[in-house]
C-alpha cells in the first residue's frame, strides 16, 4: 500500500446519496428474497417439497454440488455450441467479476474503512483490479451486443421471441455502457497517474473532454446517469428472482437435484410391481402425470430452469419432421403452468406432443439446463393410458403384446420359424444344449418376424460361431422384452412382462446376455436393472469389438473398402454413452474408417422408429424422420449405410426405397463384419451367406 | 303404474334391436316399452317412417320424438336429456341403449341423473326378481364374461355392438307417437356445433372380399390406371403399401394396408409390386389367399404368398385383366 493508488468513492455525488441508495438496495434485496421464496414454494406437490426430493435422490450431495458448480462455472453445456460460447461466457464472467468488484467497493468503503485497518482498493492490487474490471465490462458489452444481434437480426428459428430476455439483455447493456461513461467522466475531471489502467474509461474520458466538470449542468447529467446506472443494476437484481434470469440459480439447482448415475436413456420407474404385490400395505399404483398439478417437485424445478434457448427444438427429429412437438414448447408450457401458479394443464393438452416423441433423447443431450424432457413425455403418456385415451393402433399393440407376445400382431407360434432351416439350430437352442451356454443371445421380436432382421441374426450367429463363443438362444420361445409397453406408458403391463422374462433369462443359465437390438439391450440392462435384474447385457457390436480385440475372429484386417459406407449411430447406443464399439468393429475391417454424417456420436439423429413410433402413425407430419436422416447419410457420398439397430435398419431401408436416385444399401455392422470372415471355423467353411 | 323400459338408439337398426331386448324384459315383468327418438338427428325421413324401419310395432307402446332446439346436435348430453325427460314421473326399471355414437356417454349421464346403475357392452340383458336387471358383459379385456346384477334402479345398459340383432319384427299394434320439444340442460350449451363435415369413406378394406393392393413397383401415379379394369372385374377394393399412401401420397391413407393401416381379411389379396416388409405382412395375415406379383425374386412377399409370380406387373396386369374379361364373357363367375 501507500503508493497513493486508491479508489475515489462516489465523486460528484451529494453526501446523502448513500442514505437513499442503501434503503433502496435493502428494498430490492427484500423483493429478491420474496420472489425466490415464492419461486421455491412452487416446487411442491401437495405435501411433497423439493427438500423431500433432495433427501431421497441417490448420490452424494458433495458430488452433485460439484457437478452443479462445474456446469455453472465452467459453462460446460453452454460451450457445446459455438456462438453461445462466444457471447454467454463473457457475459457470465463479466457479470461475475463486476458483481465482485462492486461488492468489494461496498466492503471497502462501508465496512473496512470503519474498522480503521486501511483500504482494500489501493496499491497495485487496485490498479490491476481496475484493468481487469474494464476487461470484464468490455466482455459484458460485447457479449450482450452479439446476443442481441443474434436475437434481433439473425433470429435462428429455434429461438422463440421472448421480450423479457431482450429487456434483460438491454438492461445489462445499459449497466455496462453507463458504467464506462461514468468512469470516463471521473477520469476526465480527476485525471491521475494510474487512470490508464482503466483503459476503457481512460479512452472515454477523452470523449467527455470539456463537457465534464465539477459543477453545473454537467454534474447534474452525471448524477442522473449515475442513478440510472444504479437503477439498471437494481432492476437486474430483482429480475434474478422474477424472470428467466433466475436460470443462474435454477440451472445449477436442477443439476444438483438429479441422480447423476442415472444414464441418459434410462426411463423412470414409478413403482416396483413385485414389491407392491408383496407389501402388506395398500398402495395405490400411480404412474404418470394427469395434469401439471401432479408434477413432482423435481419436475417443476426442471421446467422452471428452462431458458428457452431452443437447442432441444433444433435437435428434435419430431420438430424437424413438422410434427406437433417442440420439446422447447412442451417444457415452456409446463413452466408457464407451474411458475407463479399458471393455468393447470391436463395430460390431454400434451397428447399430440407426447405421441410425436421418438424417445431419442436428442433434446436431453442438447439441453444446457440438463432437463429430462422424455420424463415429462412418458409421464403424460402414462396418464393418457390411465385415462383410456389410446387410439386403436396403440391399443392393438398392447393387446398384441398380451396375446402374441410381439408387437407385430403376428402369431407367436410363427416366431423365428426360419430357425428350423438353420442346420446348427439344435446346438443353439436353450434347453437343447448339453450344458447352459455362457451367453444368451437375445434376438428380439424383429429378428423373429422381419426377414431382413433375421439376416442380421444369422450374420451375428455366424460370427459368434466362428469365434467359438458359447451361446444359446430362446428362439421361438423368446417373448417381447416389453419395450413397446414401457414406452407407450403401460408400466404395469411392462413390469409383468419383465417379471416373466427375467425368470426366463435366469433359467436359461447364461452368465451374460448379448443382443443385436439396442432397444432390447436398453430394456434388459437399464429397465430390468432397476427391477432387480443383474445379468450383464451387451450389444452385439460390443461383444464383436471384444472378439476383434482378442483376435478371436478370423477376419482379415483392412480388407473392406469403407470409404462409401456411412455409419448411422442408433440413439439407444449413442445417448447411452456406448457408441464406440460399432465403429471399432468397422475400423478393424476397413482400409479407412467409415464416414460419419454431420450429426453423429452423441448428437446422432433419430431414424424415426423409437419411442414405440414403429407401431403407430403420427399425424400431422410434413416429412418422414427416416427420410430426413437418410438425406444426411446420403450427403456423405456413401452408397451403403451401416447401422446397428433392427429399428434403424428397416426405417432407413424403407426411406431408401422411396428416395430418388441410386438406392442406398442399408446393412447391419454384423453383416458387414461377417463378409470379412476368412473362415467360419472348422466344419462350417462356407463363405456364402446364401448357402445357409 | 306399470313399470317402464325406456329405449334409445342412434339409428333405426340399433333402436329396433334395443327395443326387441326391452320388449322381452317388459313382458317378463308386465311392463311397457317407451322409445325415445331425437329429431332432427340421424333420422332422415319422418318419425313414422323411422318407427316402420325400426320395426317398433308390437315392440313399443309409445314413441316420444324430441325436437332438438336449433344449434344443438345429437350428443351424449342431449340423448341423456331426452331419456331423463321420458323417465320423469314414470316407474322406470331400465333404460336400454343400442351401442353407437355417444351411447356410452349418454348412459353414464342418464344413470347419474336418475340415480341408477350403469353397464356397457352388455351381450345379454334380462329383468330379474325384485325389479332388478342382470347383464352379461366382457371382463379383463374380453378374456372372461362377467355376470352382473345391477343393484340400483333404474339400470341403464348399453348393448354390445352387434350383440343383439333386431330379429324379425313381430308385428302388432303400432306405438303411439308423441312429439315434444327437448329442454336441453345447461351443460349442452358448453358445446356449440360450428360445422359438420361428413366422413368420406371411399373404400371399405376391412370387409372387402377381394383386395388389389399396389406398391412401389408402380413407377408413377398415372400408372395406377392399369389396375382399374382388374379392380372392376374382381369387384375389389384398392389397398396399398405405406410408401404409396405416406411418402408419395398417390392414394389416401384409408387405402393403407399393414401394421399402421387397415388389417384385411379378404378371400383373395392380390399384391402388385409390393415388396412385403413385415409391417405390410402384418396387415394381410387374415387373407385366405395371397397372390403376389413382383419383379424382384427376393422380395419377402413372394415367400409369404400362396401364388407368387416373378414378373413385370406392367405386363402381368393387362394379361390378367384380359384373361378375366374373357372368362367373364364366356359365362364364368367373374373370377
Amino acid at each position: 500500500m501507500g503508493s497513493g493508488y486508491a479508489r475515489e468513492y462516489l465523486p460528484f455525488m451529494p453526501g446523502w446519496t448513500l442514505w437513499l441508495l442503501y434503503p433502496l438496495f435493502a428494498l430490492i434485496l427484500a423483493a429478491l428474497a420474496w420472489a425466490l421464496v415464492r419461486r421455491y414454494s412452487t416446487y411442491r406437490r401437495r405435501a411433497e417439497s423439493l427438500r423431500d426430493h433432495l433427501r431421497a435422490v441417490p448420490g452424494s450431495p458433495r458430488r452433485r454440488l460439484r457437478a452443479a458448480l462445474a456446469d455453472a462455472l465452467l459453462q460446460r453445456k453452454v460451450l457445446e455450441r459455438r456462438l453461445p460460447a462466444v457471447f454467454h461466457l463473457p457475459i457470465f464472467y463479466g457479470m461475475v467479476l463486476l458483481t465482485i468488484g462492486t461488492t468489494l467497493v461496498f466492503l471497502d468503503e462501508d465496512v473496512v474503512r470503519h474498522l480503521d485497518v486501511g483500504q482494500l482498493m489501493s496499491g497495485w492490487f487496485y490498479v490491476v483490479w481496475e484493468a481487469l474490471l474494464d476487461l470484464a465490462g468490455i466482455g459484458l458489452v460485447a457479449g450482450v451486443l452479439i446476443a442481441l444481434y443474434r436475437r434481433l437480426v439473425l433470429r435462428p428459428s429455434f429461438l422463440p421471441w421472448r421480450p423479457g430476455t431482450v429487456l434483460i439483455l438491454a438492461g445489462l447493456l445499459y449497466a455496462g455502457v453507463t458504467g464506462f461513461l461514468l468512469e470516463g467522466y471521473r477520469i476526465a475531471v480527476h485525471p491521475n497517474d494510474w487512470a490508464a489502467a482503466s483503459f476503457v474509461g481512460y479512452a472515454i474520458s477523452g470523449l467527455w473532454g470539456g463537457a465534464a466538470g465539477e459543477a453545473g449542468g454537467a454534474v447534474l447529467a452525471y448524477r442522473l446517469l449515475w442513478w440510472s446506472h444504479a437503477a439498471a443494476a437494481f432492476a437486474l437484481i430483482a429480475a434474478l428472482g422474477l424472470t428467466g434470469l433466475s436460470h443462474i440459480l435454477t440451472v445449477p439447482g436442477n443439476v444438483f437435484a438429479q441422480d447423476l448415475r442415472r444414464p441418459r436413456a434410462k426411463l423412470t420407474t414409478p413403482f416396483n410391481l413385485a414389491e407392491v404385490l408383496e407389501s402388506e400395505e395398500e398402495v395405490e399404483l400411480i404412474s404418470g402425470v394427469a395434469a401439471t398439478g401432479d408434477l413432482a417437485p423435481a419436475a417443476r424445478l426442471g421446467a422452471d430452469a428452462c431458458v428457452a434457448c431452443g437447442r432441444c427444438h433444433a435437435e428434435c427429429p419430431a420438430a424437424a419432421a413438422g410434427r406437433l412437438l417442440s420439446p422447447r414448447d412442451l417444457i415452456l408450457d409446463v413452466q408457464e403452468s407451474v411458475r407463479w401458479g399458471g393455468p393447470v394443464r391436463e395430460a390431454a393438452y400434451f397428447e399430440a406432443a407426447s405421441w410425436s416423441c421418438t424417445n431419442c433423447y436428442a433434446c436431453e443431450e442438447a439441453c444446457p439446463a440438463r432437463i429430462r424432457h422424455v420424463d415429462y413425455v412418458l409421464d403424460f403418456r402414462r396418464a393418457l393410458v390411465d385415462q383410456n385415451r389410446l387410439d386403436e393402433q396403440k391399443l392393438s399393440v398392447l393387446e398384441a403384446l398380451d396375446r402374441n407376445l410381439n408387437p407385430y400382431k403376428l402369431p407367436s407360434h410363427e416366431r423365428a420359424s426360419w430357425l428350423a432351416q438353420v442346420p446348427y439350430a439344435g446346438e443353439i437352442l436353450v434347453g437343447e444344449t448339453e450344458e447352459p451356454a455362457e451367453w444368451l443371445y437375445w434376438m428380439g421380436c424383429s429378428a423373429g418376424y422381419d426377414s431382413r432382421v433375421a439376416d442380421v441374426a444369422l450374420a451375428t450367429m455366424r460370427l459368434l460361431r466362428a469365434a467359438r463363443v458359447s451361446f444359446a438362444t430362446l428362439g421361438p420361445a423368446e417373448p417381447c422384452c416389453g419395450e413397446p409397453a414401457k414406452r407407450l406408458g403401460e408400466e404395469g403391463r411392462f413390469q409383468l412382462m419383465a417379471a416373466v422374462n427375467m425368470e426366463l433369462i435366469r433359467e436359461a443359465g447364461a452368465s451374460r446376455v448379448v443382443t443385436h437390438c439396442p432397444h432390447c439391450m436398453h430394456i434388459l440392462a437399464q429397465e430390468y436393472g432397476s427391477l432387480g435384474f443383474d445379468i450383464p447385457v451387451l450389444h452385439h457390436t460390443e461383444l464383436l469389438a471384444e472378439l476383434v480385440r482378442r483376435r478371436r475372429l478370423p477376419v482379415q484386417a483392412g480388407v473392406l473398402d469403407l470409404s462409401a459406407v456411412a455409419y448411422h449411430e442408433p440413439c439407444n447406443l449413442a445417448r447411452a454413452g456406448r457408441p464406440a464399439a460399432a465403429l471399432e468393429v468397422l475400423a478393424s475391417l476397413g482400409q479407412t474408417p467409415p464416414v460419419l454424417p454431420a450429426r453423429s456420436g452423441r448428437r446422432t439423429f433419430c431414424c424415426g422408429g423409437g419411442g414405440a413410433n414403429m407401431w403407430y402413425t403420427v399425424e400431422p407430419e410434413e416429412q418422414r424422420i427416416s427420410a430426413i436422416r437418410l438425406e444426411e447419410l446420403a450427403a456423405t457420398g456413401a452408397t451403403t449405410v451401416a447401422t446397428a439397430c433392427p429399428f434403424c435398419l428397416p426405417m432407413l431401408n424403407d426411406a431408401a426405397g422411396s428416395r430418388e436416385g441410386e438406392r442406398l444399401a442399408v446393412r447391419d455392422v454384423a453383416e458387414i463384419l461377417a463378409e470379412g470372415l476368412t473362415t467360419d471355423g472348422p466344419g462350417n467353411c462356407t463363405r456364402n451367406p446364401a448357402d445357409w | 303404474m306399470s313399470p317402464r323400459i325406456v329405449v334409445a338408439g342412434y339409428d333405426a337398426r340399433g333402436t329396433g334391436a334395443a327395443a326387441a331386448v326391452a320388449r322381452e324384459m317388459a313382458d317378463s315383468i308386465g311392463g311397457a316399452v317407451d322409445v325415445v327418438v331425437l329429431v332432427p338427428s340421424a333420422i332422415p325421413g319422418t318419425v313414422e317412417a323411422f318407427v316402420e324401419e325400426a320395426g317398433l310395432a308390437g315392440r313399443a307402446e309409445r314413441v316420444v320424438a324430441y325436437e332438438l332446439p336449433p344449434g344443438h346436435a345429437y350428443s351424449g348430453v342431449t340423448v341423456a336429456d331426452a331419456l331423463v325427460d321420458a323417465a320423469a314421473g314414470n316407474d322406470v326399471s331400465a333404460v336400454v341403449l343400442a351401442d353407437g355414437p355417444f351411447a356410452r356417454e349418454a348412459a353414464a349421464r342418464t344413470a347419474v341423473r336418475l340415480d341408477g346403475a350403469c353397464a356397457s357392452m352388455c351381450s345379454t340383458v334380462e329383468a330379474v326378481a325384485g325389479n332388478l336387471v342382470s347383464v352379461t358383459r366382457p371382463a379383463y379385456g374380453g378374456v372372461a364374461l362377467a355376470h352382473l346384477t345391477l343393484k340400483a334402479s333404474p339400470a341403464v345398459v348399453v348393448l354390445a355392438p352387434g350383440g343383439a340383432s333386431a330379429g324379425t319384427a313381430t308385428g302388432g299394434a303400432a306405438p303411439a307417437v308423441e312429439r315434444k320439444a327437448l329442454t336441453v340442460s345447461e351443460v349442452a350449451g358448453r358445446v356449440t356445433v360450428l360445422d359438420e363435415t361428413p366422413v368420406v369413406k371411399t373404400c371399405d378394406l376391412e370387409h372387402a372380399k377381394v383386395v388389389v393392393s399396389v406398391g412401389r413397383g408402380f413407377a408413377k401415379p398415372a400408372d395406377l390406371e392399369i389396375i382399374d379394369d382388374l379392380v372392376g372385374l374382381l369387384d375389389a377394393e384398392v389397398g396399398c403399401s405405406r410408401p404409396i399412401a405416406e411418402d408419395f401420397k398417390w392414394l389416401a391413407k384409408e387405402h393403407l394396408v399393414g401394421l399402421t393401416g387397415a388389417t384385411v381379411t379378404p378371400d383373395l389379396y392380390l399384391a402388385l409390386g409390393i415388396s412385403g416388409q413385415v409391417q405390410h405382412l402384418a396387415g394381410i395375415k387374415g387373407a385366405k389367399i395371397v397372390a403376389a406379383v413382383n419383379s424382384d425374386g427376393r422380395s419377402p412377399i413372394l415367400k409369404n404368398a400362396d401364388y407368387a409370380l416373378v414378373g413385370d406387373l406392367y405386363k402381368v396386369v393387362p394379361a390378367l385383366t384380359e384373361h378375366l374379361r374373357k372368362r367373364k364373357a364366356n359365362g364364368g363367375a367373374g373370377g
